[in-house]
Parts: C-alpha cells; sequence; structure tokens
C-alpha cells in the first residue's frame, strides 16, 4: 500500500483492514512502538487489541466463538511507479479462532522467518475439531497459500458469526482489492518473489 | 450504495514500549508456561528448531 509518507502508507495499510474486521466486531487496535513511523523494522499489528481480558480474543455475534488477529509488517521504501514512495509490506499474520472455553478451532499462520522448517502460509486445525485418533493433528501444518484477512473474515461470517452490515461481501471485495493490487507473491514468498525474507 | 461503517470510531492506539513487552511476556506465559526471557533465551538457543507447536510459534512471531 502507497503512501507519501510512512504514516500515510500505515494508514492506507490499515484502513482496509480496519473496515474489514468492523464486518463482524468492533476492533481494538494497537500497534508496536514507532509502527505508523520507522522504517525497516518489524511491527505488531495487534487488530483485536492488546488487552489481557480475554487474550485479546473478541467475541463473534451469534456464536460461541471468539476471534484474534495479528499481523507483523514493515514500512519500506519502493521507487517503483504507483508503489511508493513508502509502502507496507506484510511480515506474517497469526489469525486465531476459538471457543468461549478457550479450545483452538483454527490458526492461520505465515511466519517467513524463524526456526519453523515451514516458512509458507498454512492452517492449523484445533485440537476441539479433531478425534483423538485423528490421522490430522493440531501440529500438522496444512498448506493454504496467502490469506488475507477479508477472506478470514468471510470464513467467520462461514463459521456463524452475524454480520455487522447487509452488504458485507461488497465491504469485504472493497477492503480486498488494493492488497491484491499491490501484493507481489500469493502461494510462496521465496520462490514467487526470488528473494528471501531476512531473519 | 453501500452501508456507511462506524469504522471511523475505532481507536488505534500506538503502544508504548513497556505496554507491547507486558502483552508479549502475557502470552508467553498464558501460552507456554514460561517467562519471555526463557523462551527468548531457548528460542535463540534453537530449543524450538522444527518444533510444530503453534503456541510457539504465537509467541515466537511477537518477537522483534
Amino acid at each position: 500500500m502507497p503512501g507519501d509518507n510512512p504514516h500515510a502508507a500505515f494508514s492506507a495499510f490499515l484502513t482496509p483492514l480496519k473496515d474489514a474486521l468492523n464486518c463482524v466486531v468492533h476492533p481494538r487496535i494497537a500497534f508496536s512502538p514507532g509502527g505508523d513511523t520507522v522504517l525497516n523494522r518489524k511491527h505488531n499489528l495487534y487488530l483485536t487489541g492488546h488487552l489481557r481480558v480475554n487474550d485479546a480474543f473478541l467475541r463473534l455475534r451469534g456464536t460461541s466463538l471468539e476471534f484474534r488477529a495479528r499481523m507483523f509488517y514493515m514500512i519500506i521504501t519502493d521507487d517503483r511507479d504507483d508503489y511508493g514512495p513508502y509502502r507496507v509490506t506484510t511480515r506474517g499474520y497469526d489469525y486465531s479462532v476459538r471457543q468461549t472455553d478457550g479450545a483452538a478451532v483454527i490458526d492461520y499462520h505465515w511466519h517467513p522467518v524463524g526456526l519453523s522448517h515451514e516458512k509458507r502460509p498454512h492452517l492449523h486445525l484445533g485440537s476441539s475439531q479433531l478425534r483423538p485418533d485423528a490421522v490430522l493433528s493440531n501440529k500438522q501444518h496444512l498448506s493454504s497459500g496467502r490469506i488475507t484477512l477479508e477472506s478470514v473474515v468471510r470464513d467467520l461470517i462461514g463459521l456463524g458469526s452475524v454480520p455487522r452490515y447487509p452488504d458485507y461481501g461488497d465491504l469485504l471485495d472493497l477492503c480486498e482489492a488494493p492488497h491484491i493490487l499491490y501484493r507481489s507473491w500469493t502461494f510462496d514468498y521465496e520462490r514467487e518473489t526470488g528473494q528471501k525474507i531476512a531473519e | 450504495m453501500l452501508t456507511t461503517s462506524d469504522a471511523h470510531d475505532i481507536d488505534v492506539v500506538e503502544l508504548t514500549a513497556h505496554e507491547e513487552q507486558v502483552y508479549i511476556e502475557q502470552e508467553s506465559r498464558r501460552l507456554l508456561g514460561m517467562s519471555l526471557e526463557e523462551f527468548r533465551g531457548r528460542w535463540e538457543a534453537g530449543d524450538f528448531r522444527d518444533n510444530d507447536d503453534p503456541k510457539v510459534t504465537q509467541v515466537a512471531m511477537l518477537l522483534s
């Protein structure tokens, strides 16, 4: 998402995420110190807040489910036409759905750096959704491709979360469009961009 | 015409370094039952290499 200065790039990144999440919950957003100005440093974005109450999960209306969303990003310079001079590049995500009793339902992860062998976007099925003798386990990485927050919100509605707006589908499409326009990869960051994210 | 959302009413807060540290410490203790200092030390020592527990990566992703 481009901007004329770091803060503008951050705002362009955050606004569609905020609007998308607002289709199912009223977000409480927090970000790392300097996260709207400091370049070339990984920042954390807490889309459902950082409060100790309920472990920063928000209740999904009409369900016994809760949702937590975090993203990781950097503000960088980009001298390509229409991509800069500043833009935000995503460095990972962690979206989590659990039951109100705390049992995990599904986690959407992308952590391209770190000690895990799985650097591509993937899902973890929560133990609450698996029989003890299931072939799958909570620790398996199920390849997912890069999943937008808007897609996750659609999944939440599919799981029974009551949308806050009747035209949520159009709102989500609108929010997702800039991301799809500017993203540089879809399934495998390293293979598609020819670059490796520095540890 | 799309619904006018109330997204403009959403608070967006920049955390202080201390507030973020407290949050990550809480997550480490809640998910893994260890202090952030212990987790960071073990993480940097490679104790969690190829550990597939999603709780480990949830905390690790929060580290800078």
